[in-house]
């Protein structure tokens, strides 16, 4: 047998080394001293490793765990019912259609892009004003089962071909810019911070089959799949996008800080988001207004509503943001030299004073978000350099 | 130090709140600790646990034959030392000398205290020079994890643990001198 080499040495050394190598060992005086010298690097590293203490008194796992149902997985079973739950149906069934939570839910904007989006450049920004009543029906509990298995069918469909780990929070603009790769634009008076959130790609098949199998799932087999989507992969790129807060915000880089610091008082934390426009190719032509008219019926539009609503909107180039027609109101603003859309939640909705400010422009997608008067979200988008 | 991290039955079905709940349940205290090790501070930790868990919930790998632990051993790798290297960057190490860097973990008594603080400075510091998965594979075997679940979590193959270990821990030797030096040179 040849000596061992150090790997096996240093296997030796925490008693994974095989019978016939610590046979050999034992007979071999040459590989005893090498082992020395392994053992004594070893014995060195791992003193200096061992400063790195474990916690004192371990965190409990259950208060791990209702921290994380409270902060976390509330605010994602929140955002399941209340939104991308609904859109659900619309996101499978309807690629090219943008769903947006921002104007239900307000949640951030980029995780809102980050899961949602699915549309190919965009050039303008419009809303959707949708009747969320009309939902109920599709996301009753009796449907929370038929919901689960579509929304894994649907999962099934879509393959993440690169997923970012980068999560990096700086407070200088500069630094920003290099991590997103794009010059990040900055407000009047500086950001406090800018967390620099990395993209994703993935590629969604479109099946006539299955999303037929999942029409049915959900009590929806007299819609009908447009024959000529079937069979096309859409390459959905969200590039590394920049949210950069102003005033006194809570920490931007995880949610839990959102829930620990409480509310913030309105007009003092003013959060602005950019990245580069999302897109989605496809490898086969066909009309997304098709796919966005039938998203629109499993939402609960009857079909001539829906043909109207997806024949108004050039889906190729237009983020569509949904948003509920009962809790909150959108108008076309002058902002950044181009017509964004200003989203005010309205007195009976559930983010009482928030607004989103979105627009378009050269090839970015931008969005600021506040509470408070929108006048000042408008300023502080008027004066991004 | 057994830590059994893909215990059958709990490789939780992201579908159903139990099996996470058992699943977070059962991952969270080697996680906790094995990232305390890494950022020192157990609430920065914490932190970090819960994005690990919260990525698993949100996306689930597709790959659910070796069981969760391994993924979520190496995201919470990946996190925690993405933290590290934003806390060098926050906190300028290059132009302080470490003065801002040292301060971030916890002081008993005074002297003591300030060489432990600056030796782990100095760990953590070395680590970040590292390969990655050289890096990974020291804290990973540090917290007394076995060779086939270092494989797991680091995706090699579990004979060439040993082999991988004696490099890294050479090359953190010699990494570890270097960065002394700088400090030296500092004060």
């Amino acid at each position: 047998m040849n000596h061992l080499d150090e790997g096996a040495l240093r296997a030796h050394i925490d008693g994974q080394l095989d019978a016939d190598g610590a046979r050999h060992l034992a007979q071999c005086a040459a590989c005893r001293a090498r082992l020395a010298e392994v053992a004594r690097l070893s014995t060195v590293v791992q003193q200096q490793l061992g400063v790195l203490s474990a916690p004192a008194t371990p965190r409990s796992a259950g208060a791990a765990w209702r921290r994380f149902q409270r902060e976390y997985q509330f605010k994602e079973h929140n955002m399941m019912t209340s939104f991308w739950h609904r859109f659900r149906p619309l996101a499978l069934a309807g690629v090219g259609v943008a769903v947006i939570a921002i104007a239900f839910t307000f949640t951030p904007v980029q995780q809102a892009f980050s899961q949602f989006l699915a549309l190919f450049r965009v050039q303008q920004v419009a809303t959707l004003p949708i009747d969320f009543s009309r939902f109920d029906s599709v996301t009753s509990d009796d449907n929370a089962a038929a919901m689960r298995r579509a929304s894994q069918a649907f999962a099934d469909t879509v393959e993440i071909r690169s997923e970012s780990d980068l999560i990096e929070t700086v407070t200088d603009a500069a630094e920003a810019s290099a991590l997103a790769g794009f010059p990040v634009r900055v407000a009047e008076g500086g950001a406090v911070q800018h967390v620099v959130r990395g993209g994703s790609e993935f590629v969604m098949m479109l099946d006539a089959e299955k999303t037929q199998a999942i029409l049915t799932e959900l009590g929806r087999d007299d819609l009908v799949f447009p024959v000529e989507a079937d069979g096309a992969a859409l390459t959905v790129v969200i590039p590394t996008a920049v949210t950069s807060a102003y005033g006194e915000c809570p920490q931007l880089a995880t949610m839990r800080d959102e829930g620990r610091r409480g509310p913030v008082e309105p007009g003092d934390c003013l959060v602005v988001q950019q990245l580069p426009s999302p897109t989605v190719t496809s490898d086969k032509p066909f009309n997304p207004a098709d796919l966005a008219a039938l998203a629109l019926q499993v939402a609960g539009m009857d079909a001539d509503e829906a043909q109207r609503i997806a024949g108004q909107f050039d889906w190729a180039t237009t983020l569509v943001v949904p948003m509920p027609r009962d809790a909150a109101v959108s108008t076309d603003v002058s902002v950044d030299g181009v017509t964004g859309k200003l989203i005010t939640s309205t007195a009976s909705g559930p983010a009482d004073g928030t607004y989103s400010l979105i627009w378009a422009k050269d090839g970015f997608l931008y969005a600021v978000v506040g509470t408070g008067d929108p006048a000042q979200g408008l300023a502080l988008a008027e004066s991004l350099e | 130090m057994a830590i059994d991290i893909d215990q059958p039955g709990l490789a939780g079905d992201g579908n159903s709140d139990d099996g996470f709940a058992r699943l977070f349940e059962a991952h969270w205290p080697q996680i906790h600790a094995t990232l305390t090790r890494l950022v020192g501070d157990p609430d920065e930790a914490e932190d970090l646990a819960l994005e690990t868990f919260w990525r698993l919930y949100r996306r689930p790998p597709r790959d659910r034959g070796a069981g969760p632990g391994g993924w979520l051993h190496r995201v919470a790798m990946n996190l925690g030392f993405n933290a590290l290297r934003s806390r060098r960057r926050r906190q300028g190490y290059e132009q302080t000398g470490g003065a801002a860097w040292l301060e971030t973990t916890a002081a008993p008594s005074p002297e003591e205290a300030a060489d432990r603080r600056e030796t782990q400075a100095r760990v953590r510091l070395t680590l970040l020079e590292l390969p990655e998965r050289e890096a990974q594979l020291l804290i990973l075997r540090h917290s007394g994890f076995s060779y086939p679940e270092i494989a797991g979590a680091l995706k090699v193959a579990p004979g060439s643990v040993g082999t991988l270990l004696a490099r890294a821990e050479a090359a953190f030797e010699t990494r570890w001198r270097a960065v002394g030096e700088d400090q030296g040179e500092r004060r």
